[in-house]
């Protein structure tokens, strides 16, 4: 009917509610139908208890994925320190009255009178045991397994929702809506397009019915391979250790000889950006048997880490630029001035990976490269920019982003604040490159005049400056007497600058940033070697902080509010709400981090978000 | 009746509605789309409560207006001018069309932006396309010699027509020439003498660092002689003769005939000579001439209403008005580049063409295409909900909805067919669909096109 | 000539059709849509190579001496090009060139260029738009004066229909395309050509049968509005219905111009009344490390406008399709110490298709004497705009190019 009166929208139940409480009434079955008086179907539940979930997948499982205390997990989020600041939010109080949540709740609660318990109880009976999903190659289909601790308590649901959903279909006049399906003496139900089957304290839910079977004959046969059987699922979970809310295993091998790695494992790319920061991790993928992905949680952090078998030889030699000779390059340490906004800092060898190129590359990737090189090389009197130039500079570098004050310059301040940016390699021969590398600069701040100079910009101006402990060539914008049209101007944001303090040369946006960074390096401590070559090199590490985050975008917020009104057609009001929350999210956070790292027979990729203490959170 | 016969005494009389030509909703809306960008349900309600000449009045000159909404616009267009992307101040425009309370003075900014065409694909500065947009609000309906003085030393204009330095021993004839032919007499009412005459006065007016400089040094100081006068006259001093030729009010009172009467055919000399005169004993105030035409027998007549092809930005704000929606800008403006108005890129000198120019193959889907993305975009709000509420709340049928958009969108009538395949397309038993499916199918109309 | 347009006015402007009911018009829009198949106007396709492209590097004169010693590093090994006499060889890269060579379906007009040649990439290329030698008169492209012109001549209330020009791929608008009165839109996808009706077939066919209708015939403007968008969806569906079931008769390589142009193609055999595409490929401004980024450039070029003709063939366009590409200028004979070259003057240009006169047009410019250290031209630019104008578009070039230029022989 068209446009009905918003009055005739009655509760009705949602599908998903529905299959909720289907699924709840298959729990019982094992309890309360008359097949429990069945031998057979005894002397599965015996077996089927002594078995892990694993013990109950196949061999051939691509993925596998567990929380194996649910409980724990609801604990952990209902009481996490950010669910009180999430609740205090104004948006979070406006969604709590808007209409979907109220009937999500509603919902909720039909759910609950219809299971007897409240839904974070019944997560601990029904699933106390853990939540494992599998998903299998050869049949390519997924099982979750769910463990019970109180198969009482279950039974008791069940009844109640097995007569609920049979009730429910006999008033809509509808027959059965539950098939009953006899399998080497376990009984399983079809429901909709799903199945489900109870095997001692588990219950076994799955999308096809070949799946299930994989599973039901792991219980009745002790001779059948199984997941928890395999050696590299063993390391796998042996690696990843306890202490994890959830993890996952992927059989990377299987993946990769159904061809549904190709993509991502080509020989030559055609984007240099992607080789630069996931080729090695690609050959990793290439050969690596399985991968694992844990997840920590706890009030102070959530830390993700996936990792994966490794072996520096696996790592062809054009790709040697990315873990270094044998896999043993590291990460140096990093330069960390005030107001440090975000610090990459690695190991990657640029003058190698250009110089493979023809290997690393198709013919379009090097063609792309080829026409940087040709304009590359104007700036650098013809050098040969990947051995010449990125070659003269060692594999390990930092790139650092810092919030710039604007108070102490004497030109103009941007409306657009952006950070200062700044790159830090060591030269391999400082006395030699050194002089091409001032001139090279010399050249860019020229072109750039030209350049500017056509486009109505100021002109750079170049400074050297000796400081004690380095030199700091800076060009800096001349500003004219019109500065009141001038003020504001994205170009305020810079000054070009170079800088050489012992064997470090600094490529920075700003001179500000640039001097920052010489005093910081010439600070005792920051000079050392690279940390430890020995136990588990850090190839890469990225930090963020929040807090300078937050205030480079306070610094930006009325461009981000205007951002909002154009882009959402929001009022002025509204946009400053919607950037004040997200502003006041963000400020939960304190730092976050990307580590790629390589023990001996391991890459690790951890990433971790720190959630900043209540009372020091704004 | 026809525009050839018409009389312009009963023309330009004040309009008093009749049986044939009552002032009703569809009247309000016609006058609501040409002197603004439409308006919604409930406007047009509150206008046909009142008399047709006090809304015409007041919204001609903006007497509803807010100077605070105005303020905060303009301290939005510096802050996303900051980031020196037109594109985003002509997201910033449209924006402002579409939430203005002076919807009157935006159309009037559109109009001189289309005559004094600049287009920022060569200005390049968001600042100078802001500040010209400035000049344009601010001089809309004044006197036009001050807003060609204005054009005259206006940073972006002289960018755009290669006119930054106009140097005494070479002077520059395109700005005269455009002054001439396209701002103030059209063709063959000028001489080529008349634009070297003038193009001396213009001598020395430069762009230096984004502002307007007078360079005396670069400034021809002896005598010209435009249009038979004679004088050591400066750039000022040269647009006053021009604009005291008899062709100069008769070209501005048919532009403004054609922008807010109609496309075609060309009108009599005789009916636009009355805004002509106007203009002239007038000290060529705007205003009171659009006030006159807004509120004419002919402007509310057939000979007026959905006479024009509507611009591809007139379409947009007419739906999004009508249907008090709030939407991304910075995608409508390419949508309407796409469709040829990218608003602050006009495509020449020239300006938009309008009339029949706006149509072709790509174009006439394009606008269906352009309504159908603003009815499906999930993040688009219509009157702060979703589109099948706020038609439910002004129909109970789907013919009530057909008959209610029709009068908020269409500016010509539709017969008793499409009305009904109209109402086939509003009956869906997804309710949002049918009334998304409902506005779509309108905009193919060719009835759409028109305004 | 009965073309499309007038059929459709003739069509759809009846009474006699209105009456027949609302499925009538389509059915007559269809027939037209054939009719224009079967008998469409002539295309010209235009490549635009900026940057400046080499074209001593392009079409090489290996016999000649001067030339090793003028490209030290950057000479092309003898072997390895694709010989066309004893004197001249196409760039290894541009074995497509060879093949079209071979097929009778390429002209190479050697020693194009203008007088006094400009070196500035702004300047040179404003000229070769606009075919004017000085500012004055440059905001109007050449190809936008022909379609000014054409426009003019056309009946007035015929309905509008599909656009007369497009220029595809994206980037910077060619003010060859800029007219006063005619708008050429820079197209990003064949999207901007389909009613997005979402797949509804319940809706599109209300929509068609709301504008079929004809509008009472004492409303001009109306009439005119409704008969074009009748057009409009019809050329839409056409179009939806064509692109579904291309099927190319020729592989295009995955670059961006072959990309562009195989959307060309599909437009073209869609039955599109358009009669200029416009495309571009950058990169040509080739001073330093030439080698390797010109071979890719030339390879993109040669292999697209290959699979396009093979295409067009195959769907039997190729003899009403004319490719023409050009670059603002060639290089310096010499090369400079960056294994680069510098701005030059004169280069050849290709035409490709089924009509060209196959083969060299005219000789290569001396490599000895040369003006100011480039080639000397010998042809005028305009002289192949003349012959495309008036051999291909049909139009009196004289009153497009500003002047009277002869035609030269590069049409069969």
């Amino acid at each position: 009917m068209f446009l009905a009166s918003p009055r005739a929208q009655k509760f009705r139940p949602r599908p998903w509610l529905i299959a909720a409480l289907l699924v709840a009434a298959a729990f019982a079955d094992s309890v309360a139908s008359p097949v429990r008086a069945d031998e057979p179907a005894d002397a599965l539940a015996a077996a089927a208890e002594k078995k892990t979930a694993a013990e109950l997948l196949p061999a051939g499982t691509i993925l596998y994925a567990e929380v194996s205390k649910p409980g724990e997990l609801v604990d952990a989020l209902l009481n996490h320190p950010l669910r009180k600041r999430i609740e205090a939010l104004d948006a979070y109080r406006a969604l709590v009255l808007s209409k979907p949540y109220l009937k999500f709740t509603f919902g909720v609660s039909v759910a609950e009178t219809a299971l007897g318990m409240k839904w974070d109880e019944a997560v601990k009976t029904l699933a106390g045991g853990g939540v494992h999903l599998g998903i299998d190659a050869h049949t390519q289909g997924g099982v979750v397994l769910i463990r019970a601790t109180d198969a009482q308590k279950l039974a008791e649901v069940r009844d109640k929702l097995l007569a609920f959903a049979r009730g429910d279909a006999k008033k809509k006049g509808q027959g059965d809506p539950i098939q009953e399906i006899d399998y080497r003496g376990a009984k399983a139900f079809k429901l909709g397009d799903g199945y489900a089957a109870t095997l001692g304290p588990w219950l076994m839910l799955t999308n096809k019915a070949e799946t299930g079977k994989l599973v039901i004959d792991r219980v009745a046969d002790p001779k059948e391979t199984s997941l928890g059987g395999k050696m590299e699922f063993l390391s796998a979970r042996n690696g990843v250790g306890e202490k994890c809310a959830a993890w996952a295993y992927v059989d990377v091998a299987t993946l990769r000889s159904a061809g549904l790695l190709a993509k991502v494992l080509q020989d030559k790319t055609d984007n240099p950006g992607a080789e630069l920061i996931a080729g090695g991790v690609l050959s990793t993928i290439g050969e690596t048997p399985y991968a694992t992905l844990a997840v920590h949680l706890d009030d102070q952090q959530l830390r993700l880490v996936a990792s994966a078998p490794h072996d520096p030889r696996w790592v062809k030699k054009p790709r040697e630029f990315y873990f270094g000779p044998n896999g043993k390059g590291a990460a140096p340490i990093a330069l960390h001035p005030e107001h440090t906004a975000l610090s990459l800092t690695t190991y990657r060898d640029l003058g190698a990976m250009w110089m493979a190129a023809p290997e690393l590359f198709d013919e379009k990737g090097n063609a792309g490269l080829s026409q940087a090189d040709s304009n590359l090389s104007t700036f650098f009197s013809g050098k040969e920019f990947g051995r010449e130039i990125l070659g003269a500079f060692a594999p390990e570098w930092q790139v650092v982003l810092a919030r710039q004050g604007f108070a102490t310059t004497s030109g103009g301040v941007p409306d657009i604040k952006l950070p200062a940016g700044a790159i830090v390699f060591r030269m391999k021969e400082p006395e030699k490159m050194q002089r091409q590398l001032k001139v090279s600069f010399q050249s860019i701040v020229g072109f750039l005049n030209i350049i500017g100079g056509q486009n109505g910009l100021p002109q750079l101006e170049q400074n050297t400056e000796r400081l004690a402990s380095g030199t700091v060539i800076s060009a800096e914008y001349m500003l004219d007497d019109d500065a009141q049209r001038n003020n504001g101007k994205i170009y305020h944001n810079f000054s070009p600058t170079v800088a050489v303090v012992g064997d470090r040369f600094i490529i920075a946006s700003t001179k500000q940033f640039a001097a920052t960074l010489v005093d910081a390096a010439s600070t005792p401590g920051s000079t050392g070697e690279s940390p430890s070559k020995t136990a588990a090199p850090t190839n890469t590490a990225l930090e963020i902080d929040a807090a300078v985050v937050h205030k480079l975008l306070d610094d930006n917020r009325a461009q981000l509010v205007a951002q909002n009104m154009l882009e959402k057609g929001h009022a002025k009001e509204q946009a400053e709400a919607e950037i004040g929350t997200a502003l006041e999210v963000l400020s939960w956070f304190d730092k976050a981090s990307l580590r790629l790292a390589t023990p001996s027979d391991r890459v690790d990729l951890e990433l971790a978000v720190r959630f900043k203490p209540a009372e020091s959170a704004k | 009746m026809n525009l050839n016969t018409v009389d312009p005494a009963w023309a330009w009389s004040a309009f008093e509605p009749s049986g044939e030509s009552p002032w009703n909703r569809a009247a309000a809306a016609h006058l609501f789309r040409r002197v603004g960008f439409g308006a919604s349900s409930r406007e047009l309600d509150e206008a046909v409560a009142r008399p047709p000449d006090e809304v015409a009045r007041q919204l001609v000159r903006g007497e509803r207006a807010s100077p605070s909404v105005a303020r905060d616009f303009e301290a939005l267009a510096d802050t996303v001018a900051a980031s020196n992307n037109p594109e985003g101040l002509a997201a910033w425009w449209l924006h402002r069309m579409l939430h203005t309370t002076d919807p009157a003075l935006e159309k009037f900014t559109l109009f001189w932006h289309g005559h004094f065409a600049t287009s920022a694909a060569k200005v390049r500065e968001a600042d100078l396309m802001l500040a010209q947009n400035r000049m344009f609000r601010t001089r809309a309906c004044g006197p036009f010699e001050k807003l060609v003085q204005a054009v005259s030393r206006d940073p972006a204009m002289l960018l755009y027509l290669d006119s930054a330095t106009n140097r005494k021993v070479r002077p520059n004839e395109n700005y005269a020439r455009e002054v001439m032919e396209l701002f103030c007499l059209g063709l063959d009412n000028y001489t080529e003498r008349d634009i070297q005459q003038t193009a001396r006065a213009f001598t020395g007016w430069e762009v230096r660092n984004g502002k307007f400089k007078f360079n005396a040094f670069q400034h021809d100081t002896r005598e010209k002689t435009i249009f038979g006068q004679r004088g050591n006259f400066d750039g000022d001093e040269a647009v006053r003769i021009i604009l005291a030729q008899p062709a100069a009010a008769r070209f501005i009172a048919l532009k403004l005939f054609r922008f807010y009467v109609c496309d075609e055919p060309a009108p009599r000399p005789e009916l636009v000579e009355p805004l002509a005169t106007m203009l002239r004993e007038n000290d060529f105030q705007i205003g009171p001439v659009v006030e006159r035409i807004a509120g004419s027998q002919l402007f509310f007549s057939r000979l007026a209403r959905g006479r024009k092809v509507r611009g591809p930005v007139d379409l947009a704000m007419n739906v999004l008005k009508a249907l008090e929606t709030t939407t991304n800008t910075k995608r409508l403006f390419s949508d309407l580049s796409a469709l040829g108005q990218g608003v602050l890129y006009p495509p020449n000198v020239k300006g938009w063409d309008g009339g029949r120019a706006w149509l072709n193959s790509s174009t006439l889907l394009g606008r269906a295409n352009l309504v159908r993305r603003l009815v499906d975009d999930s993040k688009d709000r219509f009157a702060g909900g979703d589109l099948a509420a706020l038609v439910e709340k002004h129909a109970n049928s789907p013919t009530q909805a057909v008959d209610w958009l029709a009068e908020l969108l269409l500016a010509a009538p539709i017969g008793d067919e499409a009305r009904n395949t109209l109402a086939e397309v509003a009956q869906n038993k997804d309710k949002p669909r049918g009334c998304a499916n409902l506005v779509h199918a309108l905009a193919t109309l060719p009835e759409f096109q028109l305004g | 000539m009965s073309t499309r347009r007038d059929f459709l006015k003739a069509a759809l402007g009846s009474s006699a059709v209105v009456a027949l009911g609302a499925a009538a018009p389509r059915f007559l829009v269809e027939a037209a849509a054939r009719e224009s198949n079967a008998q469409g106007e002539t295309v010209l396709v235009v490549v635009q190579l900026s940057g400046g492209n080499d074209g001593i590097n392009t079409v090489v004169p290996y016999g000649d001496d001067v030339y090793y010693r003028n490209r030290f590093t950057l000479a092309l090994e003898k072997d390895k090009l694709h010989k066309l006499d004893d004197y001249h060889g196409l760039h290894p890269s541009l074995g497509g060139f060879a093949k079209l060579v071979d097929e009778r379906r390429l002209a190479i007009v050697q020693g194009v260029g203008y007088a006094n040649p400009n070196r500035s990439h702004f300047e040179s290329m404003d000229i070769w738009h606009t075919a004017r030698r000085e500012p004055q008169g440059r905001s109007v492209g050449w190809l936008g004066r022909y379609l000014d012109a054409a426009a003019k001549a056309r009946d007035a209330s015929a309905p509008a229909s599909d656009l007369s020009a497009l220029h595809l791929g994206g980037g910077q608008y060619p003010l060859a395309l800029a007219a006063l009165d005619v708008v050429a839109p820079s197209i990003r996808s064949v999207d901007q050509f389909k009613l997005q009706d979402g797949g509804d077939r319940r809706l599109r066919e209300a929509i068609e049968k709301l504008s079929a209708t004809a509008r009472p015939g004492d409303d001009d403007l109306l009439s005119f509005v409704q008969s074009s968008t009748a057009a409009a969806l019809a050329s839409s569906r056409r179009l939806q219905d064509a692109l579904g079931k291309y099927s190319p008769a020729a592989k295009y390589p995955g670059t961006k111009l072959a990309q562009s142009l195989s959307t060309v193609a599909q437009l073209i055999d869609a039955g599109m009344a358009t009669r200029i595409y416009y495309v571009s490929l950058d990169g040509f401004d080739t001073h330093s490390e030439q080698k390797d980024a010109h071979a890719s450039l030339l390879a993109e070029l040669g292999d697209a406008v290959k699979a396009f003709v093979d295409d067009l063939a195959g769907h039997h366009h190729a003899d009403r399709v004319l490719v023409m590409s050009f670059s603002e200028f060639g290089r310096r004979v010499r090369e400079n110490a960056s294994r680069g070259t510098d701005h030059g003057a004169a280069a050849p240009m290709f035409l490709a298709g089924g009509k060209v006169k196959p083969g060299l047009v005219g000789k290569h410019p001396s490599m000895t004497d040369l003006d100011d250290g480039d080639l000397k031209h010998h042809t005028d630019f305009r002289q192949v705009y003349a012959a495309v104008l008036k051999n291909w578009l049909g139009w009196s070039p004289a009153e497009i190019l500003g002047g009277e230029y002869a035609p030269a022989d590069v049409l069969a």
